[in-house]
């Protein structure tokens, strides 16, 4: 199947998340950053899973559904911000994922009647260390590149699975 | 992205379209066997793949140019069988993969060109923002594939392998974009009858006809005027005294059709494919159609070929007053056809050709 790992391009370093206030989740992460044009560079942060506001507009349309928290980063002396928003944990889980040796997915499978009905487009899975990763289909894929967003990096994971689902 | 490097890149982007117009315009009889070569052989994989219930039954074959594959400086076209869920089809299977590059290089030397010039600026514009505008330009490059590949595959589609595939009752043939722009180049339905086609085609759709099949159906003495028929199909349909008068006839294929006193007056064109149709006493009075790109300095689409006449019977047919030019006439039947002597000189005739022709002078 055509997913594709979701990757930042490149480093950067963003402040962590001031203590919040457990009764309101939704509400905005507001940081404050030296510099907040560098983050122009950035359309995913894998760090904390946040993608730009023009990734997240094109997410928002396979993700009808979801509720999207932002995450502000301001600049004061510039005053100039730049706006983030974290990927929302979602709860289709793919029929099987097969891990490289390093823990990152290798390869995805979904199950037919789900592709065929709700084509999923973009997948949240956890590897058995915990650790979350987002896949986007190629769909998703081209859609992200044909707009020039090209603050990410893509890796096409393996369209076989060592050990191919039976379907029953 | 500065002004002025947006400027540099959009005139660089606008020469490079221009050259590949100029190869594709020029040198697509030298192309073409490559786009025929690879057709065949994935309709042999696919044969092959039927034979052994690898796959089923066809409804979309599609040639797809990825930009996840651009990014990473592989130009090639993916090619995809699909049954009739098509993009929603979890099987869906990769037959092949199309090399672009004898096609591409002129989209490579502008990506060669912004990259390097790019240091000129000094600083003011990142790789990511001229990839960025690289991929944005594909789109236009790859356009010149899907009007190569319309063309070049129309002997392939009669003879084997292709012929023999196990295709549903609606199937085609789209080159484009995965799940997002595509354009059909060859289409089939065999589910389709005249009356119904005629009860639809009096609704006067917008859009819905265009690029459709309605080969071999009778539409004779139909009331087609001012219809969108871009592209679609109408080879062998039987089009005896059909009113196609303002119809947009972009591309259209009407080879071996019956469309003896059809009405082409004021309609457009260009492009289009009457190869061994009977045009007797057809009326192309002020119809249009020529070859090459509608503006000549700023490039929005490839350029038309030819409007296609080979072997076609024109005895008779009314060419007064038309804006047809740089149309191919080679082996068609000229007997009384009528010209213009003002205009006769854009009909590139053979010696027999100018004999058989009537000549007047506008009235």
């Amino acid at each position: 199947m055509d997913y594709f790992l979701l990757k930042q391009s490149g480093t950067v370093s963003i402040p962590k998340a001031p203590p919040e206030k457990a009764s309101d989740p939704m509400e905005p992460s507001v940081r404050t950053i030296g510099q907040v044009g560098i983050l122009d560079k950035f359309d995913y942060i894998a760090r904390e899973h946040l993608v730009s506001d023009r990734l997240k507009h094109l997410l928002a349309l396979y993700l009808p559904c979801q509720v999207w928290r932002p995450c502000v980063f301001i600049d004061p002396p510039r005053k100039d911000l730049r706006t983030f928003w974290f990927l929302p944990a979602l709860s289709y889980l793919p029929k099987q994922v097969e891990t490289a040796s390093n823990g990152m997915p290798a390869a995805v499978w979904v199950e037919e009647q789900d592709f065929a009905k709700r084509a999923p487009g973009i997948l949240h899975v956890r590897s058995p260390k915990g650790t979350v990763y987002y896949l986007v289909h190629l769909c998703v894929a081209e859609s992200i590149l044909r707009r020039g967003i090209c603050g990410l990096e893509l890796e096409r994971l393996s369209s076989e699975l060592s050990h191919p689902v039976v379907q029953l | 992205m500065t002004d002025e490097y947006m400027r540099y890149a959009n005139q660089k982007k606008n020469q490079k379209l221009f050259e590949l117009e100029d190869l594709y315009q020029n040198q697509f009889d030298t192309y073409a066997p490559v786009f025929q070569k690879h057709f065949q052989s994935v309709c042999e994989t696919i044969r092959s793949m039927q034979k052994n219930e690898q796959l089923g039954e066809l409804s979309y074959l599609e040639y797809t140019l990825l930009y996840t594959n651009l990014i990473h400086a592989e130009h090639t076209a993916q090619v995809r069988a699909y049954d009739n869920r098509w993009y929603f089809d979890p099987h869906q299977r990769i037959i092949g993969s199309f090399d672009l590059s004898p096609f591409f290089f002129k989209y490579k030397e502008l990506w060669a060109d912004l990259m390097s010039c790019r240091k000129r600026f000094a600083g003011a514009v990142t790789a990511q923002e001229t990839l960025a505008y690289l991929l944005s330009c594909a789109a236009s490059f790859f356009q010149y594939i899907t009007a190569a590949f319309r063309f070049s595959i129309l002997p392939c589609i009669k003879a084997e392998p292709f012929l023999s595939l196990r295709r549903a009752d609606a199937f085609e043939i789209n080159v484009g974009e995965y799940m997002a722009f595509t354009e059909a180049i060859y289409k089939e339905n065999r589910m389709r009858s005249s009356q119904k086609t005629l009860d639809w085609f009096a609704l006067r759709l917008e859009f819905a006809y265009a690029y459709e099949s309605f080969c071999g159906l009778d539409l004779t003495n139909a009331d087609l005027s001012e219809i969108d028929l871009r592209y679609a199909d109408l080879s062998h349909a039987a089009l005896e005294g059909t009113d196609f008068q303002d119809a947009l006839l972009y591309g259209t294929r009407f080879c071996h059709a019956n469309l003896r006193n059809a009405d082409f007056r004021y309609s457009q064109l260009y492009e289009a494919d009457f190869t061994g149709a009977d045009l007797t006493n057809a009326n192309f009075r002020a119809a249009e159609g020529y070859r090459g790109v509608p503006d000549h300095t700023d490039w929005f689409i490839p350029g038309y070929r030819s409007i296609c006449f080979k072997n076609a019977d024109l005895s008779r047919a009314d060419f007064t007053r038309t804006k047809i030019r740089d149309a191919d006439f080679t082996g068609a039947t000229m007997n009384g056809t009528i010209l213009e002597r003002r205009t006769a000189a854009h009909f590139a005739l053979s010696d027999s050709q100018r004999r058989a022709v009537q000549i007047i002078d506008r009235s």
